[in-house]
């Protein structure tokens, strides 16, 4: 219902009219035709993008911020608290669905496409004889000389640090749910802390791929799905990381309580969903080369 | 169905002081009324609808006769594109999403969709999504050429319409995705007390089960996009054998979206008839727990039968094997519900109101197109008819005379709840007998011409086609003279019209029809109990 | 309705039960449609002039099952 019915709640919570949708689909337009102009080299085309960029982060300030307001002006009742659990739990799965494209094309090009194009068959034969199919590789054509990604190194301590930081948020949700408010800031911190250093890892692993072992989004299909699955994982984990910020924000301006905390949950559970992800990733991408 | 025996509270304003909204433009923008977002669907679609169907009508000029007459070769195949991503983006899918805005909360007893600002959102992210797409046929290089499949290595090679629609295809599956959270979540969590789930109106169940297909492939179609974007612009070798990928890459994660979308435009309709066929046939649904059963087995199947679009790219004997019979598969559970549809008519007391004729056209031309779909997944009749006009005629059977027969039908239902008129029936009859006659006018010929080798997306033809092609092309003019009528019928009915009684149709049972008509701004406030 | 006991008003069972035992009659007859249908689809194979008597088979079910729907048509 309307601000105006503070206190008692109503059967059923229905929104005033909101401004902000407009925002987005007006910021996701200037992003979108301005990324087309971008990429076909038209100057105006990165400053539509940032302006869209910017009017969708302000328009995720106030319409978020009015979310957190109706949250904690207590004007959500149980169904509303089941339906954000739902929507969550199906937004995580088209995520994953994403992600399924991108270990589809993975497993598509190992298992059929490069074994098809050296592997005595008459297309190898023909077209490209002398490819001899091995993964990671570049292609029948491509002449670049790469090194592959070692799992063992900066991996090998990233995947410890996603799982570390799945294990302090834990601890950080049992803290708030005890009501152990220096707790849950303390650990909640500290997972943060851990995403933001994966990042940070993970680009410095990006610039000693491109400067060291000449490993480029263009080196044939290992460069392709090696940096598209990393990379929108890194997005992914970023865009994680900044919730978990947010929900620390709240922590410190006092919001959630034992029972009424569904962000946090919500933040946690995508965190989960990113570590997973990381999993898959390190043994399917870096570990069974 | 369902009945109710008691609402809590009356129908007026006890949900606090929302009829005062914005008025004008203001309203449409920052609405977060269910009742006002489907009707911007609506509106939009038949938009969409109409500059599609321009599209078509220039692309059967052209084919009017043999030779170049009024378009250049690329112009007629960015319009073949066009017209393909428009209707099935633009027009096809909004306006099933539309329904359900309308019709869900109202069918289940709810106030409102479960997330009306996201609600907006998905809405207003149609028009930024066709701007864009429609925006290609002005750039340098023009719109895609490829088809609305969009396969590499022709899609790799096109100008920035290319650019545009992918960021388009990436807006719209956001707002598709946006939408169908919505939809699980209102239907599983705002039900009315005592609407259990096997008690919902099939429309329901149907959009349901189309959420979870969109839930689960539009992001796909969203990974073989960006996938296309970086091969084209960031140097990938996904879709490129120099660099050890593939193009059948793109097929198999295109039409792994590309054929549970295929369902994801036939089950609402699916649900509309299912609502349509009892209130005129004067009994209740036929085997409604297998019509949710048939639903659920479609679903689950159409993950699985992908590749029976990629017949001739080469793919091994056990493959095809595959997935020719999974796609045979498909006809039991599609079998179950047209037998279901039969015996809901059988010994019923039927009128032919004008939803009726409607639902009937649906059920001989979707069954039409549902045989011509079987013969197109026998592999080695597939391998002859692949790009023909026979694989047109057979598309165009599902989705114009199934999904299109059935949105016309349900406004024609509908309409009285929503304006609180009547409309006019002699007229709406009138639509149905231009539609049901043009339709096939225009249609039915291409099984010939694809049978007799013309091949489809292409801007000429042999000689010998000219014949049917003419017919083709006078009776898809008569079928787009047709929805002139109901544009007619509609705006009318809007405007005035015989008063509409809360429930017109003697035979209706769901919840919807114990609302006054037009519909309160707000449907149930508190909800009502159903027994 | 009703009109053999005592008691005026259907009860809901007894109305329930005749709707099941309507609609298992229902079944049965669409299925022998579709029996008889395919038998005949299968028969006209095996004997001579498969066209022909494949579109009288057809024909015959498409025809007999538009006038037993639409045999209940009300104006």
């Amino acid at each position: 219902m309307s601000a105006a019915t503070q206190g008692a709640k109503p059967y059923y919570f229905v929104p005033q009219p909101s401004p902000w949708p407009i925002f987005g689909a007006c910021a996701l337009l200037l992003m979108g035709t301005g990324a087309a102009f971008w990429f076909n080299g038209y100057e105006a085309g990165p400053w539509m993008c940032l302006a869209g960029f910017c009017v969708l982060v302000y328009m995720m300030f106030h319409w978020f911020g009015r979310v957190i307001d109706e949250s904690e002006g207590r004007l959500y009742n149980k169904k509303v608290d089941i339906s954000f659990r739902w929507s969550m739990s199906w937004f995580i799965f088209s995520e994953v669905m994403f992600f399924g494209a991108f270990f589809g094309a993975l497993f598509y090009v190992r298992n059929i496409s490069v074994p098809d194009l050296g592997g005595g068959t008459l297309t190898s034969h023909f077209l490209w004889p002398g490819y001899a199919a091995q993964w990671p590789t570049v292609g029948p054509f491509l002449k670049d000389v790469f090194t592959p990604m070692k799992a063992i190194g900066i991996p090998l301590l990233n995947t410890i640090i996603l799982v570390t930081s799945g294990g302090t948020l834990t601890i950080a949700h049992h803290a708030l749910k005890s009501g152990h408010r220096g707790s849950l800031k303390f650990w909640l911190f500290v997972t943060i802390v851990l995403g933001f250093s994966f990042v940070c890892l993970q680009a410095y692993e990006y610039h000693h791929a491109y400067t060291e072992f000449n490993l480029k989004l263009s080196s044939g299909v290992y460069g392709s799905t090696f940096f598209m699955l990393t990379g929108f994982h890194g997005f992914h984990v970023t865009i994680g990381a900044t919730m978990l910020t947010v929900m620390l924000v709240r922590a410190f301006r006092g919001h959630f309580d034992a029972e009424h905390h569904f962000a946090f949950e919500a933040a946690a559970w995508y965190w989960h969903f990113v570590d997973v992800v990381w999993l898959l990733l390190f043994v399917l991408v870096y570990w069974l080369v | 169905m369902s009945s109710i025996t008691q609402p809590i509270g009356g129908h007026g304003d006890a949900a606090g002081g929302h009829e005062h909204h914005p008025s004008g433009i203001m309203r449409w923008i920052t609405t977060t009324n269910h009742k006002d977002i489907g009707t911007m669907y609506l509106w939009f679609s038949f938009t969409m609808f109409l500059v599609g169907g321009v599209f078509a009508l220039t692309i059967r000029s052209e084919l009017f006769e043999p030779g170049m007459q009024i378009l250049r070769p690329e112009r007629f195949n960015q319009l073949i594109t066009l017209h393909g991503l428009i209707m099935i983006f633009g027009a096809l899918m909004p306006g099933a999403v539309g329904f359900a805005n309308w019709m869900i909360p109202m069918q289940i007893g709810a106030p409102d969709m479960a997330f009306a600002r996201m609600n907006n959102l998905s809405f207003w992210l149609l028009p930024p999504a066709a701007i864009m797409l429609l925006l290609g046929l002005f750039v340098p290089g023009g719109a895609p050429e490829t088809g609305w499949t969009l396969y590499p290595p022709l899609s790799i090679q096109q100008g920035m319409g290319m650019d545009l629609t992918i960021f388009a295809i990436h807006i719209m599956g956001a707002s598709s995705i946006m939408g169908s959270i919505n939809i699980i979540t209102t239907i599983l969590n705002l039900r009315a007390p005592g609407m259990t789930m096997m008690k919902m109106p099939l429309f329901c169940w149907s959009w349901l089960i189309t959420a979870y297909l969109l839930i689960a492939v539009m992001p796909v179609l969203a990974g073989a996009v960006t996938m296309l974007l970086t091969d084209r612009h960031f140097g990938t070798s996904f879709f490129d054998a120099a660099g050890g990928g593939d193009p059948v890459l793109f097929q198999h994660v295109f039409w792994f979206f590309g054929h549970p979308e295929v369902y994801i435009i036939i089950l609402p309709a699916f649900g509309l008839i299912s609502e349509v066929i009892p209130t005129f046939s004067r009994k209740p649904l036929f085997g409604y727990a297998s019509m949710v059963y048939a639903l659920c087995a479609i679903a689950i199947l159409s993950f699985l039968v992908w590749a029976h679009h990629m017949f001739t790219v080469g793919l091994p004997a056990a493959g095809i094997l595959f997935y020719m019979y999974a796609t045979m598969l498909i006809a039991i559970p599609t079998g179950v519900k047209v037998f279901n549809w039969l015996a809901t008519m059988w010994k019923g007391s039927i009128t032919l109101e004008a939803p009726m004729l409607f639902a009937l056209g649906f059920l001989f031309l979707f069954t039409t197109g549902g045989f011509t779909g079987l013969i197109l997944a026998i592999q080695p009749v597939d391998v002859q008819f692949q790009d023909t006009y026979y694989v047109v005629a057979h598309f165009h059977y599902v989705m114009v005379a199934g999904t299109l027969f059935a949105f016309f039908a349900a406004t024609y239902y509908w309409l009285p709840k929503w304006t609180g008129h009547m409309y006019n029936e002699t007229l709406a009859k009138w639509h149905f007998w231009g539609s049901f006659i043009f339709f096939n006018v225009a249609f039915f010929p291409m099984h010939f011409l694809g049978l007799a080798g013309m091949p489809r997306r292409i801007p000429d033809y042999a000689q010998q086609f000219t014949n049917w092609n003419q017919v083709s092309t006078v009776g898809a003019f008569g079928f787009g003279l047709s929805q002139l009528i109901l544009l007619y019928v509609v705006v009318m009915c809007i405007r005035g019209g015989k008063p509409a009684p809360a429930k017109p149709w003697e035979g209706a049972t769901s919840l919807e029809w114990t609302l006054p008509s037009p519909a309160p701004y707000h449907s149930f406030p508190t909800p009502p109990v159903v027994q | 309705m009703t009109t053999a006991g005592a008691v005026g008003v259907p009860q809901e069972d007894d109305f329930e039960a005749r709707r099941r035992a309507a609609a298992r009659r229902t079944g049965f007859g669409l299925l022998l449609v579709a029996l008889i249908f395919f038998f005949g689809f299968i028969a006209s194979r095996v004997w001579l002039s498969s066209d022909v008597s494949m579109g009288v088979v057809g024909a015959a079910v498409v025809v007999f099952v538009i006038v037993a729907v639409g045999r209940h048509l009300r104006k």
